[in-house]
């Protein structure tokens, strides 16, 4: 029997971060790592100076029907040649992402793994309880700004500075905690959301170079397929699954591991897995991530990740409303979801492995977005109907009648369109749909590698930015303009 | 009968000490009834808090513990001058960090080894004079100073500081110990009202103490 006086308890501490702050991002081989700095240097390209050929056709199809062209952004960054062409409309509006949103998750995830990778490195951490300490140490230590920084102003009105790495919105630093009173229902998000759940993301028998995220190998079907709640065919779907035949039991997303949910916000959509997901990520290191990139910049906005990714019901109160315009929980550009996926395809974000990890991911063969991927080594298909997959791609991706005599490939369908539902081998896409529910607007970002005449292979990244419900068309019409006005560029002379 | 005037850092068996009494003698001293009734625990006071001295005596022989005939007893005595330490120790998930070797070194060099028990539970005798040390469990480092917390209610500054000192043990961040509800105490305070299931509001209520102490442990 213990003798003396009750116990005080001490926890291990676990320094949290406050406030949002810039913290090193690092790029390339974690023993020679440089700091990550915007992407379109390292892509070489200027956004704001646009190819002259490119940019043509997209503003003489903008011309055709200006009317139509008022709401949606796109971009276009054409990788096929020696030197990119970038051509855009509307590619710095911000507008809601939607599920192009879950790309930029799993930005964040592969970046902090990699950051932690070389911060094992740079102090020679080879014990994970450590690294994680260590790292806590830092993100909070770049909360106190150096002695004697400057503020700097980089942008006047809302306004923003930043002081050494803390950042200042209207004169104050921004908490990364909410501020609504707890509910039964949100009382969750107050948990880990300023600071990043490191135990639940990573294995912790896994190391430090690089850490590993947590996986059990999950397949799609053990998803619980009632939660998937916004896609009423699909739950019709899945309840024709035998599930107890394929000796699966299914299990609430939240308690899949860290890698299984990454695997299935991307390759399912699943919208509960980016909940948990940016929940263990914490919205700082995300958001961090990508000023760093030049994804975000103060005076044109870009990828914001400022929300919980609720589904149903919507939060009280976000964290964050996107600073530049102060609309959008999670906002986007086209631009910088073009770049972002530009990157990932040419290994310029974090390092080569974790670039083939996201287009793996993002690999798309027969079936939509909500359909696992087909694999090109396992061939594994799920037990779709073509009926259901054409019904749910039809209501999307309808072209119009006018573009019908066209030949397949581009023309009636884009090829990120063929790409989803024909077993193609000379098109291979990747890429991140996004359908909001309610209106079920579109956006979509990808990349395309295909073959075109004379043996050439093209090369393009794009994104389309907010396709109104009410003009579903135009998602295949942009698309297709883009992979024409392509084809045309690169043409042999 | 003279008083002390509490210092941070101190505490009751300090006090004690430096006059010859124990400090069960001055805890259960009759002029120190309002200090029982406003502290509620000896080993937590507050700087400004009265502490009634007794008049100096003769002095006490020391008691001598009978011996059994048959049997071998250990008599354990306690050094003069020593305070009993108990901490247990959890690690970010919440679990006890059980039967783990730890390390101590207190503050004017002297170094100790250890194992935490089966609940986690560090226990030394550490002598009066120390208030600093540094305990290390794994990786886990914990710097601390010893006889500064804190009462939560009927203080100066309304229970911050103590409120602070514990949010801090129990692994939460606080940016400083001072007695001002800034906004990373306000924040800490969120956070541990949410994993409480407590209503959250960033503010020190009385059920936020009440969960903090029993949390705590003091």
């Amino acid at each position: 029997m213990a003798r003396g006086p009750a116990p005080q308890t001490l926890a291990a501490p676990r320094p949290r971060p406050a406030w949002f702050t810039l913290q090193e991002h690092w790029v390339g081989d974690p023993a020679s790592p440089r700091p990550l700095r915007p992407l379109h240097l390292d892509l070489g390209f200027d956004p704001d100076a646009p190819d002259p050929a490119l940019q043509a056709k997209l503003d003489a199809f903008v011309a055709a029907e200006p009317d139509r062209h008022t709401r949606t952004g796109f971009a276009v960054l054409d990788l096929s040649g020696p030197t990119p062409r970038y051509a855009g409309h509307l590619d710095t509006a911000l507008r809601y992402p939607a599920s192009t949103g879950k790309f930029m998750i799993m930005l964040g995830a592969y970046q902090l793994r990699h950051d932690l990778a070389v911060l094992a490195r740079q102090e020679s951490i080879g014990d994970l309880d450590a690294l994680f300490q260590r790292a806590r140490e830092r993100w909070v230590a770049a909360e106190t700004p150096a002695r004697g920084a400057k503020v700097e102003l980089l942008r006047r009105e809302p306004r923003i500075e930043r002081v050494d790495r803390l950042v200042r919105f209207g004169g104050r630093p921004r908490g990364l905690r909410f501020d609504a009173k707890a509910t039964a229902e949100t009382k969750e998000v107050h948990e880990h959301w300023g600071g990043v759940d490191l135990e639940r993301i990573f294995d912790p028998a896994g190391g430090t170079s690089p850490p590993r995220f947590r996986s059990d190998a999950l397949p799609y079907h053990a998803l619980y397929w009632h939660e998937y709640r916004t896609d009423k065919d699909f739950k019709a779907t899945f309840a024709k699954w035998d599930l107890a035949a394929l000796g699966l039991a299914p299990r609430p997303i939240a308690d899949w591991p860290f890698a299984d949910r990454l695997a299935t916000m991307i390759g399912f959509s699943h919208n509960y897995a980016p909940r948990e997901l940016a929940r263990d990520l914490g919205l700082m290191l995300v958001n961090s991530t990508f000023w760093a990139a030049g994804l975000y910049t103060p005076d044109q906005g870009g990828l914001w990740l400022g929300n919980p990714y609720w589904i149903n019901p919507a939060p009280p109160r976000v964290w964050s409303l996107e600073p530049t315009e102060g609309k959008l929980h999670t906002a986007a550009t086209a631009r910088a979801l073009c770049t972002a996926m530009a990157a990932v395809m040419k290994d310029k974000l974090v390092d080569p492995a974790a670039c083939r990890e996201m287009r793996r991911l993002m690999r798309k063969g027969q079936g939509l977005h909500r359909l696992a991927p087909a694999d090109e080594d396992e061939g594994w298909d799920p037990p779709l109907t073509q009926a259901e997959s054409d019904a749910y791609r039809d209501a999307v991706f309808d072209a119009p009648e006018r573009l019908a005599g066209n030949p397949p490939g581009y023309g009636t369908r884009s090829f990120v369109r063929d790409a989803l539902e024909l077993p193609r081998k000379d098109v291979v896409v990747h890429s991140k749909l996004g359908i909001n529910s309610k209106p079920a607007d579109v956006s979509d970002v990808a990349h395309v590698r295909r073959r075109a005449s004379g043996g050439r292979t093209l090369r393009y990244a794009v994104a389309i930015l907010d396709v109104a419900a009410a003009d579903f068309g135009l998602m295949a019409e942009v698309a297709c303009a883009i992979d024409k006005a392509v084809d045309e560029v690169n043409a042999p002379p | 009968m003279s008083a002390h005037r509490v210092r941070q850092g101190e505490c009751l068996s300090a006090i004690a000490a430096a006059h010859g009494v124990t400090w069960r003698q001055l805890w259960d001293a009759d002029a120190n009834a309002g200090l029982r009734a406003r502290r509620k625990d000896p080993n937590v006071l507050h700087p400004g808090d009265e502490v009634a001295l007794p008049e100096p005596g003769p002095a006490r022989p020391r008691p001598r513990a009978p011996l059994a005939r048959d049997a071998v007893t250990t008599v354990v005595r306690r050094r003069a001058g020593d305070r009993p330490l108990a901490l247990r120790l959890v690690g970010h998930d919440g679990a006890p960090l059980a039967d783990r070797p730890y390390r101590l070194a207190l503050a004017g060099g002297e170094r100790r080894a250890g194992r935490t028990d089966g609940d986690g539970v560090v226990r030394e005798e550490v002598p009066m004079s120390v208030d600093a040390a540094t305990l290390e469990v794994g990786a886990h480092r914990w710097e601390l100073r010893l006889g500064h917390l804190n009462p939560l209610e009927e203080t100066d500054d309304g229970g911050v500081s103590g409120a602070q000192a514990r949010l801090r043990n129990l692994g939460l961040h606080v940016a400083a110990v001072d007695g001002a509800l800034d906004e990373s105490t306000a924040q800490a305070l969120r956070e541990f009202q949410a994993r409480e299931g407590l209503e959250v509001t960033g503010a020190l209520c009385a059920r936020t103490i009440a969960r903090l102490r029993d949390r705590h442990g003091a």
